[in-house]
Parts: C-alpha cells; sequence; structure tokens
C-alpha cells in the first residue's frame, strides 16, 4: 500500500466506511497483535487487547494529526501507544497486586547459557506469560519500547524505584526459567 | 539495557503471524456496527431537538411580540371605555341641586338658558349701555369690508325673544334692562334657539379594532421535516432523512401557490452500483489484475429538491382541512466520495482460493435532474397565527436521466401566517 493510499484509507475510516477499515484493520493486525501480546499473557487477551486498540483508533481517528513526514511511520507510532495503553489499562488492577514471588528474596541465578538464542519467538512469549503481570509490564516497557524508568513510574502510576525492582525480578524470573529448561534438557 | 536485554528484544520482535484475524474482524465489526448505530441515532435525535429548539424560540419570540401588541390595545380600549363614560355622564343631571350641569367652553359658547348666561346678557341689555355701541360696531364692520353685522345686543335678544316678539330692535337697545328670567323658564324647541352649527355632537368613538390579520392573511412561511425512501425500494440504498424550507401564497378562497427548497442526505451501501445512481464512476484498477470482481459500494449521498405547484385546501371541520398539491421540482445530487471493493476472482487450479481484495475511491458526478413531478395530499390544522401539516408527496421522474429515481416522501410541516 502506498503512502497515497494509505492516506485515502484514513480518510474512509474517519467516515466510517467499513471497507477502509477492514483494509487497516488487515494492514496493522499483526503489528497489534505483536505488541499485545508482550503485556496479555495470552493469544485471547492479546486478541482483546488488540480490538479495543482499533475499536478506538476508529471512533478517535480525528485525534490523528500528522503535519509532514512519513505518514504510515507517524500513525503506527500512535498507534502503538493506543496498543500499550489499552493493555496497561486492561491489567492496572493487577499491577499493584504483590505477588508471593514479590515477597521472596532475591536471589542470583545463573545464566541461560546461550538457550535463550535457541528458542523461537512462541516459546520466548510463553516465558513472559509465566511471568507475574506486574513484572510483566514493566521488562516489556523497558525492554520491548525502551522506556525509562521514570516514563515507566508516570505510565504504571508507581515510583522508578518499584519499576527498577519489578525490572530486576523480571530477569531474575526469567533467567530462572530458562537456567530450569537447561537443566532439563542436560538431564535428557 | 545489557546484553540479555538486548536479546531478548531481538527476539519479541522477530516476524510472526498470528492467526485469528477474521475472528477478530467480525469482533470488531460487530462493535463498530453498534457504535455507529448509538451515534447515528443520538445525532439524529440531536438533530431533531435542535430543530425543536429552534422552532420553540422562535415561536415563543412571535407569541411574546402578540402579546405586547394585545396589551397595548386593551390599554388602548380601556383608555378610549374610560372617556366615553366620562363624555355620557356629563351630559346626565345631578340628582342633588337638578340644576344644569357645568357646559364645556365649547358648550359655553352658544346661547343657552343658563342662569350664568342670562346674567351676562342682561347686562349687554342694561339701559346704561352706551348708545355709540351700535354706531362703534357698524363702524368696524364698514372697515373690515364685510356686510354690516348686527348688533351682539340685536343677536342676543332676538336669541332669547320668542319668533313672534313684538318689541323692537331699537326699543330693545334703549329699554330699561328687561327681566327675562321667566322666559327662561319657558321651554323653547331647540330649534328656534340654536342653528344646525350650534348643535353638540358627541365625541367620535376611538376606532374599531381591527381583527387579528393572522386568519386572514395571504402568506405562509414556514419550516418541514421530511423522510423519503426510493420507489420501487433501491436494495443498499437508505431511507432519505431531510430538512426544508416552504412559503406559501393564497391566490384565492383555498387555492394557494407553493414553493419549497428540501435538503436530504441517504447512505449507499450495494454489493453493485445502484440502477438508478449513475454517477458512480468506478476508478480503473491496477494494471495486470484480470477477473475482478465488484464486491461492494458505499458512499453518503445528498439531494437538494427545489419546487414550484399549486395546492388546493379542502375544509372539513371547523380548523381541519385535506391539503391536494401538485407540484414541479428540480433535484441536484453533489458529487461526493464513493468507495468501491473488489475481489480477484481467481486465476484457476486446484486447493482452496483466497480472493484477493482491492479498494478505490472515486468521486461521484454532479448530477440535475429536471422535469420531476410531485403529486401530494396531507391533513392541515390551522390555527389564528399557524398552521401545521401532515403530508405525503409521490415524486416521479418525468423524463428518465442519469441518476434518476422515483420517491415516496413524507413531511410534518409547522408555518406561520402573516
Amino acid at each position: 500500500m502506498t503512502d497515497k493510499d494509505f492516506i485515502v484509507v484514513l480518510r474512509g475510516c474517519k467516515n466510517f466506511h467499513r471497507a477502509s477499515q477492514y483494509q487497516l484493520h488487515s494492514e496493522l493486525y499483526n503489528y497489534a497483535m505483536h505488541v499485545a501480546r508482550r503485556y496479555a499473557g495470552s493469544n485471547e487477551s492479546a486478541e482483546e487487547i488488540a480490538n479495543d486498540a482499533f475499536f478506538k483508533v476508529f471512533t478517535k481517528l480525528d485525534q490523528f494529526v500528522h503535519q509532514n513526514g512519513d505518514i504510515r511511520a507517524a500513525f503506527r507510532g500512535w498507534f502503538r501507544r493506543i496498543v500499550i495503553n489499552t493493555a496497561i489499562d486492561g491489567s492496572r488492577s493487577s499491577l499493584h497486586t504483590p505477588t508471593t514471588d514479590e515477597l521472596l528474596p532475591i536471589n542470583e541465578c545463573a545464566e541461560d547459557n546461550g538457550l535463550l538464542e535457541k528458542l523461537t519467538f512462541e516459546q520466548v512469549l510463553q516465558l513472559l506469560d509465566q511471568l507475574p503481570p506486574a513484572y510483566r509490564t514493566v521488562f516489556g516497557l523497558f525492554v520491548g519500547e525502551g522506556y525509562s524508568h521514570e516514563e515507566i513510574a508516570e505510565l504504571l502510576q508507581i515510583t522508578a524505584g518499584t519499576s527498577k525492582s519489578n525490572l530486576s525480578r523480571a530477569r531474575q524470573h526469567i533467567k530462572k526459567m530458562l537456567s530450569k529448561e537447561v537443566a532439563f534438557n542436560q538431564f535428557i | 539495557m545489557n546484553q540479555f536485554d538486548d536479546l531478548f528484544k531481538h527476539k519479541i520482535d522477530e516476524e510472526h503471524t498470528f492467526s485469528g484475524q477474521n475472528r477478530s474482524w467480525e469482533t470488531l465489526d460487530r462493535n463498530l456496527q453498534a457504535f455507529e448505530a448509538g451515534a447515528a441515532t443520538s445525532a439524529k435525535a440531536l438533530m431533531i431537538w435542535k430543530a425543536i429548539a429552534l422552532v420553540a424560540g422562535f415561536s415563543a419570540i412571535l407569541l411574546l411580540v402578540e402579546l405586547n401588541q394585545l396589551v397595548s390595545q386593551l390599554k388602548n380600549l380601556q383608555q378610549s371605555a374610560e372617556g366615553v363614560q366620562t363624555l355620557e355622564a356629563s351630559h346626565l343631571p345631578t340628582a342633588e341641586t337638578g340644576a344644569l350641569p357645568t357646559l364645556s367652553p365649547r358648550q359655553s359658547a352658544y346661547p343657552t338658558l343658563s342662569s350664568g348666561s342670562m346674567e351676562s346678557r342682561r347686562t349687554r341689555i342694561d339701559h346704561s349701555t352706551s348708545v355709540d355701541t351700535d354706531s362703534e360696531i357698524l363702524l368696524a364692520a364698514q372697515k373690515k369690508g364685510s356686510e354690516p353685522m348686527r348688533s351682539t345686543m340685536d343677536q342676543n335678544v332676538e336669541a332669547i325673544l320668542p319668533r313672534n316678539h313684538t318689541l323692537g330692535k331699537t326699543d330693545v337697545a334703549q329699554t330699561d334692562s328687561i327681566e327675562l328670567k321667566t322666559f327662561a323658564q319657558t321651554p323653547l324647541p331647540i330649534d328656534s334657539l340654536q342653528s344646525k352649527e350650534d348643535i353638540i355632537m358627541p365625541e367620535p368613538l376611538p376606532p374599531i379594532i381591527d381583527p387579528v390579520a393572522g386568519v386572514n392573511g395571504k402568506w405562509r412561511a414556514g419550516v418541514r421535516l421530511l423522510v423519503g425512501t426510493t420507489m420501487p425500494k433501491e436494495m443498499g440504498v437508505s431511507s432519505l432523512t431531510g430538512k426544508g424550507i416552504g412559503i406559501t401564497r393564497r391566490i384565492w378562497k383555498g387555492i394557494s401557490m407553493t414553493a419549497s427548497a428540501d435538503f436530504f442526505r441517504f447512505e449507499v451501501d450495494a454489493e453493485t452500483i445502484p440502477a438508478h445512481f449513475a454517477a458512480f464512476d468506478p476508478p480503473p484498477l491496477s494494471p495486470g489484475q484480470h477477473f475482478h470482481d465488484l464486491k461492494n459500494v458505499s458512499s453518503s449521498m445528498a439531494l437538494q429538491q427545489y419546487s414550484l405547484g399549486i395546492g388546493y385546501t379542502i375544509p372539513i371541520v371547523r380548523h381541519l382541512g385535506v391539503s391536494l398539491n401538485i407540484a414541479h421540482a428540480w433535484a441536484y445530487s453533489p458529487s461526493k466520495v464513493a468507495y468501491f471493493r473488489f475481489e480477484d476472482m481467481g486465476h484457476g487450479g486446484p486447493g482452496p482460493y483466497h480472493p484477493e481484495e482491492e479498494f478505490a475511491v472515486a468521486k461521484t458526478r454532479g448530477v440535475w435532474q429536471s422535469n420531476i413531478w410531485k403529486l401530494g395530499i396531507g391533513l392541515q390544522y390551522d390555527w389564528q397565527r399557524w398552521s401545521i401539516g401532515m403530508q405525503g408527496d409521490y415524486a416521479i421522474q418525468g423524463k428518465a436521466s442519469e441518476s434518476s429515481f422515483s420517491a415516496l416522501y413524507t413531511n410534518a410541516s409547522l408555518q406561520y401566517k402573516f
């Protein structure tokens, strides 16, 4: 799709033309799922987050303002923020709920011994799914989106210290799971 | 970020195709339909309420103006009634003294039988009056160039004495003061005492208030709301909703001339280009594409309709009547954006085929439609200043042309008479 076609599709979406909305959905569905899956915990939850994000986009498309530059890149950035905010809104209630793991002391874990490189995309997602929502969100924002701890703190309404702590615990959990996997494979 | 984070980011950014797009679209489509239905309903309701508020405000202003006029007319009437009562009361004798009522300055200028006047007259014809008075009067009359006037004394005496009196003028001038009281007690015919010009006419009554002009006003102007549908019903074409203004002038009795301007909106969402909307020109597709099939056409359309006609109202009972109308109309469909969806029919071969879709956007052409005849029948209810009506019109396209269609309309109108 060229930039000109993309503009036409956006105009159609502004007028609530179903064909244009379908076309935009087709264009950005995979992208939305990619972003949402890091925070969702399951494919079904990610699909819900993506649908909510698309609904917000189609009903509030007039809030997208673009003056110059690559309109597709600008729209993707705007859409990405909507997906992240939708994902955070959906799990906001669990972001402050301490889990049993948070109460345990932090133990240093062994490295993954290169297993991470061998994992597939789905396996990496499964690792993320096993993290508590608070850890998963902070890890996804820091590692996946490149937010700073201050930005994460403002976004999630937590302190920067909590953000750092959650990130550290998330890494520990992932390494712990990877080390168990390595041990399991070695046993086999 | 450390090496672990970089590696993890690289992993989660890998290309991956997620399934479930169709299921996701179906869910989203349902949600969007529900949202649009609610938004459309609220938007329509908002428009209707805005129109009602506008009409109510306009009516309130007109009613206030009319109320103000009525109050001022009432005040004028009250003042006139008080004036008439005062005038009537001034002609009636009082009960206590039985004396004649006090005369106005106009009435006092005429010789009457009041005692005050008698006293002054007695003074005039007294013997002590100078004899030279007559000659002075004659000289004054001669100076003015007019005929010599009769002296005031002579006039007064003649006014008092009966017609067949024997007293001469000279005798009267030289005679001692005449006791005229006895004559004051004798009732005399008014004609002998006063000329026709001396008859006191009552004050003219204030003009009668004109009846309310609205009942017999020849003009009417107002607003109307319309709903219509194409005839026969075109698949994929929604109902036509609109608003308009109308003006009517009564020519003779129940016959009147009408003029109106209506503005409609409707939606097109069809699998093919509607038969009577030929202004849709699908744009050319990408080169090299074959076996393309048009799957959907959608657009938001508008229609302007202007009509001139004649109407006739048949009264049924009191203020209710049946209205019959015939009018000639012209319609204009402005250019709008239309969206087309095509599907590639496939290139043959075994196995399941997932058709590829292609979308195109184009503008429709602005089209004028003429030779439209409208026949209408409805009900009309009249108040003094206002009139409401409900009417059904059938618009026939007299001449087949591009983007022409017949339609059935229903309209509700509110008109003001002036």
